[in-house]
């Protein structure tokens, strides 16, 4: 593996992988800006063979694996290869897509020594109107620019590492000066916190939780009630939930979230050395 | 053969791509889309677009992705 330096190097390697027609496959589809802060916070190695491209992106004692492949073919006979020198390290990889397309790189990634971790289901709320009055539940604010650390701890401790993006302190910081963390204050704490970004019509609700000790108390209906207000120039929004949380399910259901028919399997190969 | 506004409603059937001049921009597709759109118009036209061109760039309006089409041959 060896770090990428800049972004010229991952086009120049996906030109090399996708030529000429082919079965391409792919996992990587982080936007130009996400892709140069990795590469800026040094947080990207790349691994390339004949037809494969591996960007390796370092989390917290483990690599979430993208890739680029000129057939599933070419991936999985890369990914069993047993010299690679990441098979040392704990990687997870995100297989995005509808869930026949997806299978196939499940088998692909299954023969190199992933297991399925876990799957989350993409849910999208479209062109619903929201409540026609202003929510006016005082509990319910904007986080704080002093309140990072609470906030971006609260989400690390809540979130599963490998099935979620944990987000740095800089991007909780970000979401903060932008307006678009809300959270529920509780007997002096931090009972509920919810993140989302909005590009233009489309809105991701990123995070949303309550904390054990908080919860079927209103905190997270608060919270979606102003997000769905927030959002009101809308027309769509998304999110991603875990297959088997049914509860959650039902709560985004009722809020008027439906299916959209993508799936991520998360999956999941411990390190050779642990 | 499908029109790249065709593709775009089939991908994505609750926007109205003729409304904007920046999809990405304004947020009618993500970069999963993009991807999708690329597999789809791959397949449509016989083509393989070249990894190095899958840039938001060359998929913002109806515009661009013809533009993009007719670089590897694809007629109007």
């Amino acid at each position: 593996m060896r770090r990428v330096a800049c972004a010229r190097e991952i086009a120049e390697a996906l030109h090399r992988v996708k030529v000429e027609p082919s079965e391409y496959v792919t996992n990587l589809y982080a936007t130009p800006a996400i892709l140069a802060s990795w590469i800026e916070a040094g947080e990207l190695d790349s691994h390339e063979a004949a037809g494969c491209l591996l960007l390796f992106r370092r989390d917290l004692g483990f690599r979430r694996l993208y890739f680029a492949a000129r057939s599933r073919q070419d991936l999985a006979g890369y990914l069993r290869d047993p010299d690679m020198d990441w098979r040392a390290e704990t990687v997870t990889s995100d297989l995005v897509g509808r869930p026949l397309d997806v299978a196939p790189s499940v088998g692909a990634f299954a023969g190199a020594g992933f297991a399925r971790y876990t799957t989350l289901i993409r849910m999208a709320r479209v062109g619903l109107a929201p409540a026609p009055n202003e929510p006016t539940d005082p509990n319910v604010s904007f986080a704080r620019p002093d309140e990072e650390r609470i906030v971006h701890g609260f989400f690390e401790n809540l979130l599963d590492r490998y099935s979620e993006q944990t987000p740095s302190l800089r991007e909780i910081r970000e979401a903060i000066a932008d307006e678009k963390v809300l959270i529920v204050r509780r007997e002096g704490h931090l009972a509920g916190a919810l993140c989302y970004a909005t590009t233009g019509v489309t809105t991701t609700l990123r995070y949303w939780f309550v904390a054990i000790a908080h919860q079927n108390r209103g905190v997270g209906a608060a919270l979606m009630r102003r997000l769905l207000w927030l959002s009101r120039e809308s027309r769509r929004i998304v999110l991603w939930v875990m297959a088997d949380n049914h509860d959650a399910i039902t709560k985004y259901e009722h809020y008027g979230f439906r299916r959209d028919g993508l799936v991520d399997e998360v999956m999941l190969r411990k390190g050779d050395a642990s | 053969m499908k029109t790249p506004a065709e593709i775009l409603h089939t991908i994505r059937p609750e926007f109205d791509f003729s409304s904007s001049h920046d999809f990405i921009g304004d947020g009618m597709l993500d970069s999963f889309d993009v991807v999708t759109l690329v597999a789809e118009m791959d397949r449509e036209y016989s083509i393989s677009i070249d990894g190095e061109d899958i840039l938001p760039e060359n998929f913002r309006s109806v515009a661009s992705i013809e533009a993009l089409l007719r670089r590897y041959g694809v007629p109007r």
